[in-house]
């Protein structure tokens, strides 16, 4: 017996847009995980990022009607949790933090940390700005176009800011 | 020393080190209780009016007397968790063929309804060959194979009630609400025999949609068993499990 193909997640997205609440579990089930992992890389907060993760959810469901169809889920969806990450910090009245450095690129800091660095530390020491490029950019592997649709920048900046992001944590990562 | 893969990959140097340790890097394992909580927080804004009423319903009487079904605490239903949590999936020696009915839909995702009691001797599984009596209590567990809506049902032979309804997440757990399992305390005015089932729909449907659905096709001069209630489940695509309990009076 022939087994329909599975449905992309934009056909769902458009059975969602007609009210199919098993469509949206679909995209739940199929993309809860990486809206997590992204959310929790962003914070850095369990119980923030979880209350993030639902509302980023919701956020999809009630913005549903502005997915077109000729657009791509995924972009999409973490758009909306970007979106939904500024909406948080503004709302409790906190600025993210875009041009201070914990850690100034190219001050890798050798001589206090014998062993190299994790990956995660690393960019974790990102400035708020780099970190959220390279966070939808290298990790999560939008292109630079979707990644500058997301932030609200342009593309060209999208590519240098990942493209800075990765230069300064190989100085972390890269000793010598 | 040379980069893992994955780490070669984020920083532009490597290829796609894979599925696997692409996901391992990206994804996060979301806690049951935080998806749940999502999908009815969901279910909520798609059909508010539905889920509304269905939770109101928690608080009905019934007959005239307070629902039996509360939320169970403290190191009794820590207790019967455990001994859910240890129970086989496959029916035991014991078990009176026939009368548990697992999943006869054959495109169903599989559903797993265990159930424990405390007596005065203890908690243990529920034996459908046993007959308990007034002041024991029963205890759920589900496992599922697809998200979806659980629905807790009681049925006797004078009609079925659903329970409880609450969405959840593929896997395994107490049934309960705020984090206490919920329990079923058996009292003089139970029938000698009668079912608990779970059934599990797609969305949230109103608990009086799903009792008169699950009435409309029972074969209503079939004795009432696990099966005839499954079966009837499986007529409706329904995913469904069910135990048989005797009570003694």
């Amino acid at each position: 017996m022939e087994h329909p193909a599975p449905q992309t997640d934009e056909e769902l997205m458009l059975s969602v847009q007609g009210g199919d609440a098993g469509a949206y579990q679909e995209l739940f089930h199929r993309h809860n995980r990486s809206v997590l992992g992204y959310l929790r890389r962003r914070v850095r907060d369990e119980e923030h990022a979880s209350d993030l993760f639902q509302e980023t959810w919701l956020n999809v469901h009630r913005g549903a009607h502005t997915f077109k169809a000729n657009q791509r889920f995924r972009p999409w969806l973490f758009g909306i949790a970007v979106n939904t990450v500024r909406d948080s910090y503004r709302k409790q009245g906190r600025r993210i933090q875009t041009t201070e450095m914990v850690m100034e690129p190219g001050v890798p800091p050798r001589s206090n940390h014998p062993t190299r660095m994790t990956i995660e530390a690393a960019i974790d020491t990102l400035p708020e700005h780099l970190k959220q490029a390279f966070l939808l950019g290298a990790v999560q592997g939008f292109n630079h176009r979707e990644v500058a649709a997301q932030l609200d920048i342009s593309p060209d900046n999208a590519r240098a800011r990942i493209s800075r992001a990765r230069s300064h944590l190989r100085k972390l990562l890269k000793p010598e | 020393m040379s980069l893992d893969p994955t780490t070669l990959w984020l920083l532009g140097e490597g290829p796609d080190p894979g599925d696997e340790a692409r996901a391992a890097f990206l994804e996060a394992k979301v806690p049951p209780d935080l998806a749940a909580r999502t999908l009815a927080a969901m279910a909520e804004l798609t059909d508010g009016a539905g889920a509304t009423s269905m939770r109101s319903r928690l608080q009905v009487h019934r007959g005239g007397r307070a629902r039996r079904l509360f939320v169970g605490g403290g190191a009794v239903a820590a207790l019967a968790a455990a001994v859910l949590l240890g129970l086989p999936t496959a029916p035991q020696q014991g078990d009176l063929a026939g009368m548990t009915q697992r999943g006869t839909g054959a495109d169903l995702p599989a559903l797993d309804l265990r159930m424990a009691v405390r007596t005065d001797d203890g908690v243990d599984r529920l034996r459908a060959d046993q007959t308990y009596g007034a002041g024991d209590v029963f205890y759920f567990r589900y496992e599922a194979a697809a998200d979806g809506w659980l629905h807790l049902i009681h049925a006797t032979q004078a009609g079925v009630q659903v329970l409880e309804s609450q969405p959840v997440t593929r896997g395994h757990a107490d049934l309960a609400r705020g984090g206490e399992p919920l329990a079923w305390t058996v009292d003089d005015t139970d029938p000698n025999q009668a079912v608990f089932a779970l059934v599990r729909t797609v969305r949230p449907v109103s608990a009086d949609e799903l009792s008169q659905a699950l009435t409309g096709v029972l074969d209503g001069d079939a004795p009432l068993a696990p099966t005839t209630l499954c079966q009837a489940a499986t007529t409706l695509e329904l995913s469904c499990d069910a135990q048989a309990v005797r009570v003694k009076r």
